[in-house]
């Protein structure tokens, strides 16, 4: 299997979770799961944006991967 | 947990067939469809959604794209050659913004290809709001 294919890979499965983990929690922000205190809110405000930040650096992985192994195939078998 | 294989829809509104493998994302989506007035059918792989697809009255289709037995690409390839399936207005969502995917899923007759990521489910229904016009 080629690097990028496992790079891809791996970052489907980490984005999967952080998928639910945004979805569950937008859907408690914006009420779905009834009624939190606005303290909860706020806690989970701050999950949320964390959330979104991983997403990010996950999402940054496969440019990543390209740019330590060039179109490389001497690293294309993992 | 188990993927949820087929579940059948109990209230009125637009049906939704979710095409997921993942049963976390397939229950998510599913509340918050159901919560906002949707029938939701779930297929937990390509083959059964096809399936259901092509044998039961659908609105509208959300697809994802690596799963088992046939990707979603497939799906939505065997999806659009077929008379029975081909007017069903599907939204491809994926975990990876593949530019290449993206642009052979709009070739195929998807109406956009979304990142899961980027979307929360709220947004996710109201794109299909906006495709049914409801």
């Amino acid at each position: 299997m080629k690097s990028s294919a496992v790079t891809s890979d791996v970052t489907h499965d980490l984005q999967q979770p952080m998928v639910a983990i945004k979805g569950y929690l937008s859907m408690v922000l914006d009420g779905s799961a009834g009624e939190v205190s606005d303290k909860v809110k706020e806690f989970l405000k701050k999950a949320y944006e964390s959330n979104e930040k991983m997403i990010e650096m996950v999402n940054t992985l496969p440019s990543k991967s390209e740019a330590l192994n060039p179109k490389s195939e001497t690293n294309s078998k993992l | 947990m188990q993927p949820q294989q087929a579940v059948q829809p109990q209230a009125s509104g637009p049906i939704v067939l979710l095409i997921e493998d993942d049963p976390l994302l397939i229950k998510m989506y599913k509340t918050k469809f159901e919560a906002e007035g949707f029938r939701v059918l779930t297929a937990g792989d390509g083959e059964i959604g096809l399936k259901m697809a092509l044998e039961q009255k659908i609105d509208f289709i959300i697809l994802d794209v690596m799963m088992p037995k046939i990707s979603g690409l497939d799906v939505l390839a065997k999806l659009k050659q077929n008379p029975k399936g081909q007017a069903i207005p599907v939204i491809v969502l994926s975990n990876l913004a593949e530019q290449e995917k993206a642009q052979k899923a709009l070739q195929l007759g998807a109406k956009e290809f979304l990142v899961k990521a980027n979307l929360t489910p709220s947004q996710v229904v109201a794109k299909v709001r906006q495709y049914l016009g409801k």
